[in-house]
């Protein structure tokens, strides 16, 4: 079989006078009465065992107290050592000693100067993902309050004070007393809980460790070993207000759900001209859609300490909400990044969502399996949970309401030459 | 730039496709006139009428009589162009395969069978506009590009009807396809990911056409060649998901008229001339292009003595000029060529040539207007016979 391969370059006409009519690109907002209907603020998604970083605080801006409560992995079963030339495995140990190190994010932190730090022994049983403030346990059908007293109330074992200006950690020393509730993996009650007893004060936690001093029974020798977190929570007071307007993010988070309707235009002239009006676009003449939202101040406790990224996906089954799947993300996972600053001293920053491959979807109609398009939108943290704090934005009725803004390109239809 | 292969083996099951367009000129009207002519009338400047000797040309069916075995061509076709306009000027290159024919002798004549160009609409184009979006300047890009061909496929008889005189007939169906595209890409100066607009159609073509000629020796010195094609309506039928509707076209009848002569021996004189009102179509035209009446002629010498390592290498030279049917309002458009080229004699058996080729290299000019684009033209046939 023969073959023959060629290098081709079409010919490119000089001007454009040989070229379709030029389409029309036009820029469109919308007011929230013209798109968008049925706000929902929900909440209760995700735990705080799952925060990225845990954090301490004590009326942080004047309100928020948060506590860090943590499980360790289970303690070494033995050390090894060398006894008469031979390294053998010693089960037959006594834990005289341990530290607990905990390591903060100096950039996150907010210390108004050396920050007081108490830890102490849990006595109860507890679960990760579900304690809170007022509850050690708190599931369906279980809900147990703290024994102590609200925010796992405990004696404390140990004591420090960080100082920022010095170094990044802190160590706190533990008595065999406190270390020895700590060695049975079967019990549930283990854990510790870690509190700042100084106003003001926000620490983030970006490690902790337990280092144990371990006694040989068969060598004259300590041994060393170090064990890292079996679980984590934050238990915070007090728990947020009602939204006002919308709200995303937090912990447990809260996800702003909106139905959008097919926009119907009536302008601007120029399209109307072209098209004539109302016009409902299709879902290829949509080159760009995007929710523009209002930042507002969030609620002293929870304004944000860090920049936050907020996210816009698809409501799969709106009749499943709240636990309804959500589609792909429409800023490809990254968010819209927010300044803190935008919902504490400085409100009233606009930030764009893109939502253009939602729209396309919307105006393009039922597929091919004739389910219709999902047509409701939720504004949720890119990540959750990301932060105890969360973002608030102006709602519908609002000065700064929510606005869809599109960038639209129609043309004629191509035609034979 | 694209990059496409061809099989041959693929070829021989399909219409001729050209793989790439040659000319800016395919973006006027219904686009550029494709010659499905060999090497060796291009190296004539010829129309591919009026030439001597057996031939599988869709211009000249008469002459596929004088064949005495079967036997096939391929056509290919490479070109090099550049087109200016306003200092502005452009360089583009393709090849095209015009021409895949092949005969049989069957019940006193030759059957053939024809796969042809015809037209060639491919081109592209882009153009910038400023907007503004946001508040801020923006270009916007639009990419246009138009791929399409007008191609046929025929079957024909020819035979002799006296020994110096043969008739053929070709009856054939047009196909091809013609895609648009618009693409509007919109680049931000912030982070904003404006997706392209995207404006499409796709037709496909159908039609036949017939092609009758003649050819004959008078007084033993002239070779003599008529013929005549006739057109059904071109239709042009947009594809379901095309919101341009369908079109029709009106194909004018196209008249040939050729003849060659020895001057002495083993030196050639040709000529030919070619006509086809294509003003009708003007009116079937949406983009506002004219289309007039084509008058098209050329003349040639052949000097048949030439060898090359004792085989027979006849040495061509040509001239053509052709008026193009399609122009903008109030343009006359032509396309003057000079060519030369040569054959070679691979096989033959007695008188009979079983293989061979014809190469001819032409530098032409196409003028409409402010626009000029001047090219370079190689055409290769390959002939074999006896298989």
């Amino acid at each position: 079989m023969a073959a023959v391969a060629c290098q081709e370059q079409s010919p490119t006409a000089l001007d454009d006078s040989s070229l379709p009519d030029e389409p029309l690109t036009l820029e469109v907002e919308l007011p929230w009465s013209q798109f968008g209907s049925n706000l929902q603020v929900l909440g209760g998604y995700s735990s705080a065992a799952g925060l990225p970083l845990p954090l301490v605080t004590r009326a942080y801006l004047g309100a928020l107290e948060a506590r860090t409560l943590m499980r360790f992995d289970t303690f070494p079963p033995g050390v090894r050592v060398v006894v008469d030339g031979v390294t053998v495995t010693d089960t037959d140990v006594t834990y005289v000693a341990a530290f607990l190190s905990v390591g903060f994010d100096t950039v996150r932190s907010v210390a108004p100067g050396p920050v007081a730090l108490e830890i102490g022994g849990l006595q109860e049983e507890w679960q990760a993902r579900s304690a809170s403030w007022s509850f050690a346990i708190d599931t369906v059908g279980d809900q147990r309050a703290w024994s102590g007293g609200a925010g796992a109330t405990v004696p404390t074992s140990s004591s420090v004070t960080w100082d920022p200006a010095f170094a990044d950690s802190v160590t706190f020393p533990l008595d065999s007393a406190t270390i020895a509730t700590w060695i049975d993996p079967a019990d549930r009650t283990r854990g510790a809980n870690m509190l700042t007893t100084t106003d003001g004060a926000l620490l983030v936690l970006n490690r902790a460790s337990l280092r144990l001093a371990i006694r040989s029974s068969l060598a004259d020798s300590i041994v060393e070993d170090t064990i890292g977190l079996l679980d984590r929570t934050v238990i915070y007071d007090p728990p947020p207000a009602a939204p006002a307007g919308m709200r995303v993010g937090g912990v447990p988070a809260w996800r702003s759900l909106l139905e959008v309707i097919p926009p119907q235009l009536v302008g601007p002239p120029e399209l109307c001209a072209a098209l004539g009006c109302p016009f409902t676009p299709e879902a290829g003449q949509i080159s760009y859609a995007a929710v523009r939202l209002t930042t507002q101040t969030s609620e002293a406790a929870y304004q944000p300490f860090d920049t936050l990224r907020i996210d816009a996906r698809s409501v799969l089954s709106p009749a499943a909400l709240p636990k309804s799947p959500l589609g792909n993300s429409q800023t490809s996972g990254l968010g819209a990044a927010v300044p803190p600053e935008a919902f504490g001293s400085a409100p009233g920053v606009s930030v764009e969502l893109p939502i253009t491959t939602f729209m396309r979807t919307l105006l393009g109609g039922p597929d091919a399996s004739g389910n219709p398009p999902p047509g409701t939108l939720a504004v949720l943290s890119a990540s959750e949970p990301s932060s105890l704090p969360f973002a608030s934005f102006d709602g519908p009725g609002d000065p700064g309401e929510p606005v869809l803004r599109m960038i639209l390109t129609v043309g004629t239809s191509q035609v034979l030459p | 730039m694209r990059y496409r292969a061809l099989a041959l083996a693929l070829a021989l099951s399909a219409s001729a496709q050209p793989l790439a367009a040659q000319s800016l000129f395919g973006s006027v009207g219904l686009g550029l006139p494709v010659d499905a002519v060999d090497g060796r009338a291009r190296a004539l400047g010829n129309l591919g009428i009026g030439l001597s000797g057996a031939a599988l040309l869709p211009s000249n069916p008469a002459a596929a009589a004088r064949a005495v075995l079967p036997n096939g061509v391929l056509v290919a076709q490479p070109s090099w162009a550049d087109a200016s306009s306003g200092g502005e000027t452009n360089y583009f290159k393709g090849t095209r395969f015009p021409l895949l024919a092949a005969a049989y002798p069957v019940f006193g004549g030759v059957a053939t069978i024809h796969f042809t160009s015809h037209l060639d609409q491919d081109f592209a184009g882009v153009r910038e506009v400023g907007l503004t979006l946001g508040g801020q300047p923006v270009v916007a890009r639009d990419s246009f590009f138009q791929d399409g061909t007008l191609s046929s496929m025929n079957v024909g008889f020819a035979r002799r009807i006296s020994g110096e005189t043969s008739v053929g007939l070709t009856v054939g169906r047009y196909t091809g396809t013609v895609d648009r595209a618009l693409t509007r890409t919109i680049s931000g100066s912030d982070s904003t990911v404006v997706q392209p607009y995207l404006s499409t159609g796709s037709w496909s073509y159908s039609g036949y056409l017939v092609t009758a000629g003649v050819a004959t020796r008078l007084l033993e010195l002239v070779e003599v060649g008529a013929s005549a094609t006739w057109s059904t309506e071109l239709d042009a039928e947009a594809s379901s998901d095309t919101a341009g509707g369908d079109g029709s076209y009106n194909l004018p009848l196209q008249l040939r008229l050729g003849a060659s002569a020895d001057l002495a021996p083993g030196l050639a004189l040709s000529a030919s001339v070619a006509r086809a009102d294509w003003s009708s179509v003007s009116d079937d035209l949406n983009s506002g292009a004219e289309a007039n009446g084509v008058l098209a002629y050329g003349v040639g010498l052949e000097l048949s003595q030439a060898r090359v390592f004792g085989r027979a290498a006849p040495i061509r030279l040509g001239w053509r000029r052709s008026d193009l049917p399609f122009a903008s309002a109030g343009e006359d458009a032509s396309e003057r060529i000079f060519a030369g080229g040569f054959g070679l004699v691979l096989a033959q058996g007695g008188e009979v040539v079983l293989a061979n080729v014809d190469l001819a290299l032409e530098r032409g000019r196409r003028v409409a207007g402010s626009l000029t684009e001047n090219f370079w033209r190689a055409t290769l046939s390959v002939k074999a016979a006896g298989l």
